[in-house]
């Protein structure tokens, strides 16, 4: 399955990773967890030089660090999904809450598909159940009447839900998450009986996202909010580890495409530095940049990375240059406004233009190649 | 990660136990300096081992001051100040470098806690009557050593204690063995590491395993470093007067001597147990040092900076040592630091409760317990009250618990000193300084007192010394005529843009009054904490002062201003990096633009004084004036009763682009960014937009048609013309004379608008028309008649005019009047 879908769960595609902590577990797990806290901290954060054998005596495994930059936040993070208070990760887009949250809850309880996805048009039904009509009309409101939503269907089997962009929906709507992450209950009036109530089984919990950028975290109900424990997930700071997860995932994402395209370091440096500059609001010399309003995440850099090398690949010459990042960059940087591509441009024409003066290198190569797609235009 | 973890060879721990000899009759202890587990074992030690001698890691010349710490009425926190006249003496503490008047002073202070095991080595020596020694030197640290000062702006990361990640600085800080150690444990760095081996990690451990594990560590720590890094670090030259004075107290035979010192220094000196016989006798000190026991405060000593190898969130760890006796002192410490939180939060608008910190606390629990460590510790309480506490971003809705956090972490304990103290330093020197300077009134009547600053150096230093006391609000003396919150010359009328500031401070003379009452000694009382010197209290202060604006730089350059007239140049310097990191930061171009002109009045103050140009300070000024012309297009966005504010910060933009004196802002810059935000403006202030009119025109580039259209759009309200025309003529006085169009459009208004309108602006108007001088409302009047088709007499006076004119403007002033009247809120006569 791994091979023949897009984009395999993560349950599905580190199967091996999991299932040899698994075997290895010695650690005391919280009730419904399918790994101890310790273990399911190495499957996100790697487990380093050491490996773990693998079920059935087949070799070893080393376990790969999957998330960069702040290893105490997933801690805390794992901390919370042990605890009766549910999960909100809150930050930047680009800043891996989604791909964090997966790999949580495929860890803890062994899916990471029980996922409701938040939007302006995000009902009720879609945060609990719903109904198959044809049997409603047919048998009236009976249990196997009943669509459970993923919510419900994490409660139902003590598991982990993620609910993404909580913060998109309406307040109304969020709201109806209160009685469930207060009580962990779900009641079904229609439904008489036992089957009228659903207790959430151990290992349920809830892994929320919200993007700082929607309708803030302010105006999510008090109610709700004190169910949760916010986590602020940050882009990451140290620019030599961003630089190598950057080359890394675009390296994966080419071999992924069939596409053959080297990721020199020049060009993974230009891209993440000047992301990492643009974001902070000030060069590296100290000049003060305005910053755009475009994200200009790390899941930015690899993007505007990856999209470089592919036209590179299919209409270039095969080799990623300064060009191709230059050209890549504006489009990045034009992503949310119009005004981002005034401040690229003079990050360009100052700090790069300096940088290009006193080190020429890939700096100059970037400056020149800015210039010549300007005058194209 | 525990103690077991680290992982020392067995050759190791063998090594280490013969070096500490905790069962022979010179045993070495290691500790490490406000500890308070590694306080728990050496008070468990003690009984246990029963020494005669007990020599202390602490300069010998305090010896003197030991019945004063062991005062029973004292209370901890306090501190051994040493204090020296034109000399550097090298201590384990802080340093201030005071730029006095005259002679440089230099004071190190070493703090005591209730858990600093020094303090419990004294103390049990007190009670079982054993003889102490205090076997250190007090000689010249490397300038570079200085400690940056706990008021030297804390970040609110800071403020929490939250140093993780970074380098602590010492030692084991700095070794490569801590680096390794660090990775394996998860910890960010060495405070952190510490805690997990050595706090959290040793407290089950019995006193000599915690001993042979802190020898282990340090052994190892120790090896990564060469001879020469100890040497020029001053290390081995301290080891071998210690060596020497151990070696004077083993040579009493039959006595149990104990030595008890930073772990560092006693793996190293108990390698040389066999050699201290042959020792010379230490030679004698000669550093001339004043000592004084002064209290201290927990927010001090938090800051790291009392004593560099300390531990931050004092309050924290008073909480675990005064809990040692129970089973798990670090988690009745965090509940304790948990509720804390919770109270001063609730106080400050948060709603939490005890649920939040039942949460919290098991939060904390199982963080310690994902980590592999076997207590709660510092960092675990701050990560379960941010995790738990705050809802939403941490920078943003965390603000208050981070604050409350700090508090409860850090707490606010300050030292009391019994009677074998004496006086406190603070009150000797406010004595000695005033007395010096001649400024002690004898009881009676205040005293007046004027100061020539910018002729004589004594004036000079009678205000400086002035200031800090008004600063700290002793109440001996009071500026004449005093200006601002900075000192800058009389305060200018309520609203009134042009601030007599700039005139008070032309003139460089001081008006004062002093006066003592008993209160001042009070005061003085109060303040001992705060340093042993009135210069050194109100440097704190002043700090403290720019701490808490937050990042704002209009604040932290207040701070800076108040601190040139305080004469306290090395802290407005060390504000400095803080101040450009606020104007970086802040996004107010209000407070930026405040800023700069308050730098502006600090660079004009020091000229006139004859001080030499601060670089420093035009660069701050600079960049403060360019940020703020960055934000113009936010300042635009400023209305209601705050856009008062803005023709003033304006008007000194203006000025400050114009003097092209290094200061200043581009002009390109200003220009650029004023027209961009005059484009805002025309939705949300005409005021706003009359200044930003008025600054181009005072920069040479406003147009004079455009001001005239301006002004008749200006209509959303019926103020607005009068508005628009008060924001141009505060900072284009000339405008009406030199622009025709604009001139044009206010007749136009006046004589053609309805009356309602015209009555509305009137107030406005009036205040427009206030900025001009006699002369341009001589001219200008004279310019109106014309346009009025009236004679040049007839412009000031309004009669004769034709009798329709007169009927009309009559009937105009009644309605006026009647309008004044309802104003006032009584009902005028019908007849009147």
């Amino acid at each position: 399955m791994a091979e023949s879908v897009l984009r395999p769960a993560a349950e599905v595609l580190f199967r091996d990773e999991l299932d040899a902590l698994a075997a290895a577990d010695t650690h005391p797990k919280p009730r419904g967890f399918r790994l101890s806290p310790r273990m399911i901290r190495t499957f996100i954060l790697g487990s380093g030089e050491a490996k773990l054998p693998r079920p059935g005596g087949a070799g070893e495994i080393a376990v790969t660090q999957k998330f960069f930059g702040d290893d105490a936040l997933v801690e805390r993070a794992i901390v919370t999904l042990a605890s009766p208070r549910a999960l909100l990760l809150v930050g930047e887009p680009g800043t891996a809450k989604s791909m964090l949250s997966e790999l949580l809850a495929a860890a803890a309880t062994g899916t990471s598909l029980l996922t409701v996805q938040g939007s302006a048009a995000t009902t009720e039904d879609q945060i609990k159940y719903t109904w198959n009509y044809a049997l409603l009309l047919a048998k009236g409101p009976v249990r196997e009447a009943l669509v459970p939503s993923p919510l419900f269907a994490a409660m139902r089997e003590g598991r982990i839900a993620r609910f993404e962009e909580l913060t998109r929906c309406p307040v109304e709507v969020q709201d109806s998450l209160v009685g469930i992450l207060s009580d962990k209950v779900l009641r079904v009036p229609e439904l008489e009986g036992e089957d009228g109530i659903l207790f959430a089984r151990a290992g349920f919990n809830l892994i929320a996202t919200a993007n700082a950028r929607d309708r803030g975290v302010n105006e999510m109900s008090a109610a709700l909010r004190r169910r949760f424990n916010f986590e602020s997930v940050r882009p990451i700071r140290d620019p030599r580890v961003e630089m190598a997860l950057v080359e890394r995932e675009v390296q994966t994402q080419l071999a992924a495409a069939g596409a053959s395209v080297p990721v020199p370091q020049d060009a993974v440096e230009l891209v993440v530095t000047t992301f990492q500059e643009l974001r902070a609001g000030r060069s590296r010399e100290g000049v003060h940049l305005d910053r755009p309003e475009a994200p200009l995440s790390t899941a930015e850099a690899i993007a505007t990375l990856h999209a470089a090398a592919l036209h590179a690949h299919y209409y270039g010459t095969g080799r990623l240059g300064a060009e191709e990042v230059a050209s890549h960059l504006a489009g990045a940087a034009t992503l949310d406004a119009a005004e981002d591509t005034a401040k690229l441009e003079r990050y360009v024409e100052t700090v790069v233009r300096d940088r290009a003066a006193r080190h020429g290198g890939p700096w100059g190569a970037l400056l020149e190649a800015w210039r010549k797609i300007g005058r194209e235009r | 990660m525990t103690l077991g973890d680290l992982g020392a060879p067995k050759e190791t721990r063998a090594e280490v136990a013969k070096r500490l000899g905790l069962s022979t009759s010179l045993a070495f202890f290691p500790v490490r300096h406000q500890s308070p587990t590694c306080a728990a074992k050496l008070e468990a030690f003690l009984p246990r081992f029963a020494p005669d001698v007990i020599l202390v890691e602490l300069p010998a010349p305090f010896e003197e001051q030991l019945e004063a710490l062991l005062d029973p009425e004292s209370r901890a926190p306090f501190a051994l100040c040493a204090m020296t006249e034109g000399k550097s003496p090298r201590f384990v503490a802080r340093r201030d470098e005071i730029r006095a008047a005259e002679a440089p002073r230099s004071r190190a202070y070493y703090p005591f806690c209730d858990y600093s095991p020094e303090l419990v080595a004294l103390r049990y020596a007190k009670a079982s009557g054993a003889e102490v020694r205090f076997i250190d030197r007090l000689s010249p640290l490397p300038e570079e050593e200085t400690d940056a000062g706990e008021d030297d702006l804390p970040s609110a990361e800071r403020a929490l204690g939250e140093r993780l990640g970074q380098d602590a600085g010492a030692w084991f800080g700095r070794s490569r063995f801590t680096a390794a150690l660090c990775v394996r444990a998860g910890a960010r760095d060495f405070d952190e590491l510490w805690e997990a081996l050595f706090e959290q990690g040793g407290w089950d451990e019995t006193p000599e395993g915690w001993a042979l594990a802190v020898g282990a560590y340090a052994l190892a720590t120790r090896r990564t470093f060469g001879q020469e890094e100890l040497e020029a670090d001053g290390t081995l030259f301290r080891e071998r007067f210690m060596a020497a004075k151990i070696a004077e107290a083993a040579a009493q035979r039959g006595k149990r001597v104990l030595v008890v010192a930073g772990a560092l220094h006693v793996v190293a000196l108990g390698s040389a147990r066999e050699t201290l016989a042959e020792l010379r006798p230490a030679p004698r000190e000669d550093v001339d040092a004043e000592v004084r026991l002064v209290p201290y405060t927990f927010p001090r000593l938090d800051a790291l900076l009392g004593y560099a190898p300390g531990m931050s969130g004092p309050a924290f760890y008073q909480h675990v040592w005064e809990a040692r006796a129970e089973a798990d002192p670090f988690a009745q410490a965090a509940e304790r630091v948990l509720l804390e939180t919770i109270r001063r939060a609730r106080a400050e608008g948060d709603a939490l409760g005890p649920a939040d910190a039942i949460a919290a606390l098991a939060f904390a629990r199982e963080l310690a317990s994902l980590r592999g460590r076997p207590k709660i510790g510092r960092a675990e309480v701050i990560e379960a009250a941010t995790s738990c506490f705050v809802k939403g971003e941490l920078r943003v809705s965390g603000r208050r618990v981070i604050a409350a956090l700090g508090e409860a972490l850090r707490g606010s304990r300050m030292g009391k000193l019994g009677p074998k103290a004496g006086p406190s330093p603070l009150t000797r020197d406010f004595r000695e300084t005033a007395e010096a300077l001649g400024l002690l009134p004898s009881a009676g009547p205040p005293r007046g007192i004027e100061l020539s600053l910018a002729t004589s150096r004594k004036a000079r230093r009678c205000s400086w010394f002035l200031h800090r006391t008004a600063w700290l609000g002793l109440g001996f003396a009071t500026q004449v005529g005093a200006g601002d919150a900075e000192g800058f010359g009389a305060k200018g009328a309520e609203g009134d843009p042009k601030p007599q500031a700039f005139t008070t401070l032309e003139a460089t003379t001081e008006r004062w009054t002093v006066a003592y009452a008993p209160e001042v000694d009070a005061r003085l009382l109060e303040l001992a904490a705060e340093g042993a010197s009135v210069e050194e209290a109100a440097a704190r202060q002043l700090a403290r002062a720019a701490r808490e604006g937050e990042g704002r730089a209009g604040a932290i350059a207040a701070c800076v201003g108040r601190g040139v007239r305080m004469g306290l140049e090395a802290i407005c310097q060390r504000l400095a990096p803080a101040l450009k990191a606020a104007i970086h930061a802040d996004e107010d171009p209000r407070s930026l633009l405040e800023a700069a002109r308050r730098l502006r009045r600090v660079r004009a103050q020091r000229a006139r004084l004859g001080l030499p140009k601060a670089a420093w300070l035009d660069a701050l000024g600079r960049a403060a004036y360019e940020a703020g012309a960055r934000g113009l297009g936010r300042l635009a966005q400023t209305s209601g009763a705050r856009a008062s504010e803005v023709p003033a910060l304006l008007m000194d933009l203006g000025g400050a682009t114009l003097a092209d004196d290094g200061m200043g802002p581009a002009r390109e810059l200003v220009l650029a960014k004023a027209r961009a935000a005059r484009e805002i403006a025309r939705a949300t202030s005409p005021l706003v937009l009359g200044a930003l009119d008025g600054l181009l025109v005072s920069l040479g580039a406003g147009h004079g048609a455009e001001l005239g259209a301006h002004f008749e759009a200006a209509r959303g309200r019926p103020e607005a013309k009068g508005a628009y025309l008060e924001g141009l003529l505060a900072l284009s006085p000339r405008a009406l004379l030199d622009e025709p169009s604009l001139l044009e459009a206010l007749i136009a208004h006046v004589s053609s608008g309805s009356f309602e309108g015209f009555l509305a602006s009137l107030p406005s108007l009036r205040r427009a028309l206030t900025r001009l001088g006699p002369r341009e409302l001589e001219e200008i009047s004279s310019r109106a008649a014309k346009l009025l088709g009236l004679g040049a007499a007839e412009a000031r006076i309004v009669s004769p005019l034709p009798p329709e004119e007169v009927a009309r403007l009559s009937a105009w002033e009644l309605r006026w009047l009647e309008a004044e009247a309802a104003w006032a809120g009584s009902v005028p006569e019908p007849n009147r």
